[in-house]
């Protein structure tokens, strides 16, 4: 997947342009307004992360002037310090397609990207396909060995999350946060995301799944990746 | 009281007095007046007399056919001549037989070497008609003057004021949120004039003032967050980058908490900077009904997770003015806390009507009094990791909207909001 990372800070953009490139994507990144209009003039890109808050403009002016030309066909994410409903408003009606806040935990921006890039696909299957179970996002629907396991919405938001998240650490604070957003404390949902990944695993487990789900050292959750 | 009443009381206040003074005035002047001309016509009768009687005394005639009304002489054995003298005096009035006050000239003639007294009277007019007519004639013109002064000044100020009053109407529109300079109409009165171009300068200082601490608190938290989310993806990377022994996870975990908690602070901070700053629309109107329940729906499971019993009671279409984002972080904070502060398979009642919003939920007793319930960083012993601002939050918002917060704690927790 192509990427291109609009941020005008240097230490995050490294280490997100690191965290993406570990995930196999090509990241590039521009610092300014100015630097991104020349990338997007002249590459095409699968995915665009855009910080709203620039050295010389505002993302907002970026993210009008690109909708015009490109016609929706880039995924748009936008990247905010700025947590006013009105910016994520303005953002998604200016056809960004998504809007994380920071700070965020690289695992969700990954997770946003996928589901993000999955959307955009609109020829050829949609499909996750892990090892024995099998996905389909638009029906929210899991079948493992073609037989349908039934789980409530979290617990599919969570095995979505994990896979596209296979073999990195997940703490139980970045799952919850995945979960229910700022709506609860992580005092609290430590329990309530054990409680769902407990029934995670039993639902998958029982319908013929491997345990893929590791406990790590009591802090997180890992998902094991593909023997092969 | 309107300026231009007061101003007309005080004027008519002064006029009491001017115009008391000026019936003393008046009156004395009158008198005077009155007196001296009576007197000049007694001198005059008396000096006629005085030929008549040289004439009189020559020809040896009756002195006392000269008496009338008026006049009246009588002849004295000794004596000698004197200066006449005025006085105030009672008499019958020579029509209308009543004792009327006179005034009298007395004065002793020595003719020929006989001595005549000679007493001239004169009605004169009395006191109390002079008094009477000054006061008439002076609230005539008080009454002429309190009349025209309030007629003449409500036409007067209409049209002076004018400019002031359209002052007022702006001053009334403006918006310290919004950019837009607040315009003034121009005056040739010195002193609106100056008010204008006082309040010109004012309201423009207020607005970028205004401007810059908005921009300075969007600032603050980019610049917080900004720093946050380097330190986040830090963490994450070294999680990802591991093997790290269990102690080093654990305490990247920890680190990484902490930095949630200083990024919820420092959201809570920024919206009670903004509350104070009154960025928010407050005459929003809003389903109350409707974020409740959107709510609950958010919280089920949540509540189901812990265990909780949960009551909804909720009456259906109850709209109130609140600003929408304001009042889901309200609802927000209330269904939050009613988890938090629960006990393990505790319950909760939330009930919303037209009177107003009531979340009641189970929970150990408060160690803080309820007076600092609200107050920020208000933290109850159990939970030494909440930021203790929700409920700070939820005070400021309904503050904000005019609503009556209310908290008690009487076997369990309830939160009420009067709409």
């Amino acid at each position: 997947m192509k990427i291109l990372l609009i941020e005008d800070n240097l230490e995050l953009s490294e280490d997100t342009v690191s965290f993406l490139s570990q995930e196999g994507h090509l990241c590039e990144v521009a610092h300014t307004v100015r630097e991104a209009e020349h990338k997007l003039a002249d590459f095409t890109y699968d995915v665009v992360l855009l910080d709203l808050m620039l050295p010389d403009g505002s993302g907002m002016d970026l993210l009008r002037s690109y909708q015009t030309r490109d016609h929706g066909k880039t995924g748009i994410l936008i990247l905010s310090a700025k947590d006013a409903v009105q910016d994520r408003i303005d953002g998604l009606d200016l056809g960004a397609d998504d809007y994380l806040t920071k700070p965020f935990h690289f695992s969700e921006l990954n997770s946003r990207i996928k589901a993000l890039y999955r959307r955009r696909q609109f020829n050829g299957s949609r499909k996750i396909n892990y090892e024995e179970i099998e996905i389909d996002p638009d029906q929210q629907e899991v079948l493992v060995h073609d037989q349908a396991v039934a789980l409530t919405k979290k617990e599919f938001q969570l095995l979505v999350h994990f896979i596209a998240n296979k073999n990195r650490i997940l703490t139980k604070q970045s799952i919850a946060e995945h979960l229910w957003g700022d709506h609860v404390d992580y005092l609290d949902s430590h329990d309530f995301v054990y409680q769902h990944i407990k029934n995670l695993r039993k639902k998958l487990t029982k319908a013929g799944a491997n345990d893929y789900l590791s406990n790590v050292y009591g802090i997180g959750y890992r998902m094991k990746g593909s023997a092969s | 009281m309107r300026l231009l009443n007061k101003l007309t009381m005080y004027y008519l206040l002064i006029s009491v007095v001017v115009f008391g003074l000026g019936g003393i005035v008046a009156y004395n002047l009158i008198s005077e007046e009155i007196s001296s001309e009576t007197d000049y016509y007694l001198d005059t009768i008396l000096d006629r007399i005085d030929r008549r009687l040289d004439s009189w005394v020559e020809s040896d005639h009756d002195i006392t056919r000269m008496n009338s009304d008026r006049v009246h002489i009588r002849e004295l054995t000794s004596g000698v001549q004197t200066e006449p003298v005025f006085s105030d005096t009672l008499a019958m009035h020579p029509y209308l037989n009543t004792m009327e006050t006179m005034r009298k000239l007395s004065a002793t003639r020595e003719v020929g070497g006989r001595v005549f007294k000679v007493e001239i009277n004169d009605v004169i007019v009395e006191k109390d008609d002079i008094y009477e007519s000054v006061v008439k004639i002076i609230t005539r013109l008080f009454a002429l003057l309190a009349l025209f002064l309030v007629i003449g000044g409500a036409i007067i100020s209409r049209y002076l004021m004018k400019p002031f009053y359209r002052t007022l109407n702006r001053m009334d529109a403006f918006e310290v949120q919004g950019n837009a300079p607040m315009v003034l109409p121009g005056s040739n009165i010195k002193e609106f004039r100056q008010l204008n171009q006082f309040l010109a300068r004012m309201t423009g200082r207020a607005q970028k003032e205004y401007q810059s601490l908005k921009k300075f608190s969007e600032n603050a938290s980019h610049e917080l967050q900004t720093p946050l989310a380097i330190a986040n993806g830090k963490l994450d990377l070294l999680l990802q980058d591991g093997p790290l022994s269990e102690a080093q996870y654990k305490n990247v975990s920890s680190a990484q908490q902490a930095l949630n908690r200083i990024s919820k602070l420092g959201k809570s901070l920024s919206i009670l900077t903004k509350i104070d700053n009154k960025e928010f629309d407050p005459s929003e109107e809003v389903d109350a009904s409707d974020m409740v329940l959107q709510c609950v729906e958010d919280f089920r499971e949540l509540f189901d997770l812990k265990g909780l019993d949960l009551a909804v009671d909720v009456a259906p279409d109850v709209h109130i003015k609140l600003n929408r984002h304001l009042g889901a972080i309200m609802f927000n904070n209330l269904f939050h806390n009613s988890i938090k502060h629960n006990l393990e398979g505790g319950r909760v009642a939330v009930s919303l009507s037209t009177q107003g919003f009531k979340i009641e939920n189970t929970g150990h007793e408060p160690t803080r009094p309820r007076s600092e319930m609200f107050q920020r960083f208000a933290k109850d012993n159990g939970h030494p990791d909440s930021s203790g601002l929700g409920l700070a939050i939820v005070k400021e918002i309904c503050e904000y909207h005019k609503l009556e917060l209310d908290y008690s704690f009487e076997g369990s927790h309830t939160v009420s909001i009067d709409f």
